[in-house]
């Protein structure tokens, strides 16, 4: 969004491809129903609003096709487009990749029964539904997201009995720097905890699932806590009831098209696997193809929206060298805010660090790639066989060639295959089109523009 | 402590919004329940307690997991049409699902 309305200030003809309804992405998110949900605080609701309207201004100006899927990009740049019944071809000069990153979890016994969930779903129906999805619900993850979830859902007025963190929340104290440099975030954080103590959410340090019981859907989480490497300590386990169990532990970048398209990749961990390499301007290694936000490694929302209008500059500018010097001239206050954000997210980056302990939890049963069904022992099988290629293993169980088209379970995979000692060792399964299904009645009825 | 098995099926506790006039019936699995204009079909179904919408190739239940269109996890049988995800089709008067059991066919 941020990156369309730059563009189009800039004087550029823009068209903007939208999985969803509604603008606003996942993180401003829009009401679905017309009634006014107010759900964050008021920091974000104001910059919600500012981009949104910002947006709104520039709407009738630019190319906007909601619900709309990118399915394939390759060079030139061509750009591969489908909705629910039509198929399109682009041949844009410039693609600015803002596909963002979705979330995270690590298998463990009952992990895929209903009602165990992601946390930004609970956060997603919320915004856009006005749903408080569960009755009782537990919260388990690391990093910021839980925490933010669940007073989220508190305000709410929805019943959150627990949040189990990873690692203890003081750790982030021993940063000073970082927290300044993200004091606006820190004060967010701040109120976000003051919400679950006035409400008494319990806060459970070090704590992590163990299984998840229910018959049709999860009845029961037993959470244990952890000896720092993320094992079960024995004898600390703990039975809660609930009807929802909110995970996140951390993110992974949505890479597809950009990996499609041949950009270079590099490995972090902290940032969300395999992101693509981007320079100051948001270019990659390919021509006419930019990433921008949280599809370049995971940095949070702040930096998304500047670095939105970092690439929505230069896109308009692509072909146009003559204007770097001035255009890094103009975007020196972009530049100096993803800097500051940076030095936080970086610190923000530690926390969701997963120690190689959480590989256990699963069981040889334990489903690993929820699409095809694959177990753990599966993927241990072809390993010893020696598959041990992110491809090799995708041939050999059809783990990751599911309906996601592998985006839940890649990184897992990786991190099993190699025991979570370097999953960054096995570069990603070969992106083939198409990168999100598509009816073959899409196909077949294609438009040209 | 023993599990919380007591999953309602009234949509009292999980809608924010009140159920007012504009409220309208679909039917899953072959039972009457009612929505709200703008919610998703994924909503809708929550809202009513049930959260088991399609059981996979293994047989086992699977429900919401992304709620943004990403792991097709909630993919079930809306107006006939086979693996339409829940949580991105938006609920009409009159619909009807079903629960999707391995490819739909």
């Amino acid at each position: 969004m941020s990156a369309a309305v730059e563009a189009q200030r800039r004087g550029a003809r823009v068209t903007l491809i939208d999985e969803a309804l509604k603008p606003g992405g996942q993180i401003f998110r829009q009401s679905a129903t017309n009634q006014k949900l107010i759900v964050g605080l008021p920091g974000e609701l104001k910059r919600k609003t500012e981009l949104l309207l910002r947006f709104d201004a520039i709407r009738d100006r630019i190319d906007y096709r909601c619900k709309h899927t990118a399915y394939a990009l390759f060079e030139g740049p061509e750009l591969h487009i489908s909705d629910d019944d039509t198929s399109e071809v682009l041949r844009p000069d410039v693609v600015v990749i803002a596909s963002g990153v979705c979330e995270r979890a690590i298998p463990f016994p009952g992990w895929t029964l209903p009602g165990v969930v992601y946390a930004g779903a609970a956060q997603a129906l919320l915004k856009s539904q006005g749903l408080r999805f569960g009755e009782r619900i537990v919260i388990a993850g690391a990093g910021p997201l839980p925490v933010a979830v669940a007073a989220q859902l508190v305000r709410a007025g929805a019943r959150v009995v627990a949040v189990a963190m990873l690692y203890p929340l003081r750790g982030m104290l021993l940063q000073p720097w970082a927290l300044w440099m993200g004091r606006s975030v820190v004060k967010e954080g701040w109120q976000y905890l003051n919400t679950l103590r006035h409400n008494k959410v319990e806060l459970l340090s070090a704590m992590v699932p163990v299984r998840a019981d229910g018959c049709r859907h999860i009845e029961s989480v037993q959470l244990a806590r952890h000896d720092g490497t993320g094992r079960h300590l024995a004898g600390t386990e703990r039975r809660i009831g609930c009807d929802v169990l909110a995970l996140n532990y951390g993110f992974t970048v949505n890479s597809e098209l950009a990996n499609m398209a041949g950009v270079r990749f590099e490995y972090n961990p902290g940032r969300g696997g395999w992101v693509p390499v981007t320079d100051h301007l948001c270019r990659t290694s390919v021509a006419g193809v930019m990433v921008a936000g949280d599809g370049a490694g995971l940095r949070g929302a702040r930096v998304a929206e500047c670095e939105g209008r970092i690439a929505g500059a230069a896109a308009a500018c692509y072909f146009n060298d003559t204007g770097t010097d001035q255009l890094e001239q103009e975007l020196e206050k972009e530049f100096r805010q993803r800097r500051q954000h940076g030095v936080f997210q970086r610190a923000v980056q530690q926390t969701l660090y997963l120690p190689r302990g959480v590989w256990e939890w699963a069981d040889n049963d334990t489903v690993v790639c929820r699409c095809e069904c694959i177990s753990l022992h599966r993927i241990r099988q072809a390993v010893a066989q020696g598959h041990t290629s992110m491809n090799g293993i995708k041939r050999n169980t059809r783990a990751g060639m599911g309906w996601c088209g592998g985006r839940m379970c890649m990184q897992n995979v990786a991190a099993i295959a190699t025991a979570g000692r370097a999953p960054g060792d096995l570069p990603p399964m070969t992106p083939r089109p198409l990168a999100r299904p598509v009816t073959l009645r899409s196909l077949q009825n294609q438009r040209t523009p | 402590m023993p599990g919380f098995t007591g999953l309602s099926m009234s949509n009292r506790n999980r809608r924010i919004r009140n159920a007012a006039a504009d409220t309208f019936g679909i039917e899953f699995e072959g039972r009457a329940i009612d929505a709200l204009p703008g919610e998703s079909v994924a909503a809708t179904l929550i809202a009513n307690g049930h959260y088991n919408l399609r059981s996979a190739e293994d047989g086992s239940p699977r429900g919401v997991v992304c709620g943004v269109g990403v792991c097709w996890e909630c993919r079930c049988i809306i107006d006939g049409r086979p693996n339409s995800r829940a949580c991105m089709v938006e609920v009409k008067p009159g619909m009807t699902v079903r629960r999707q059991r391995g490819l739909g066919y």
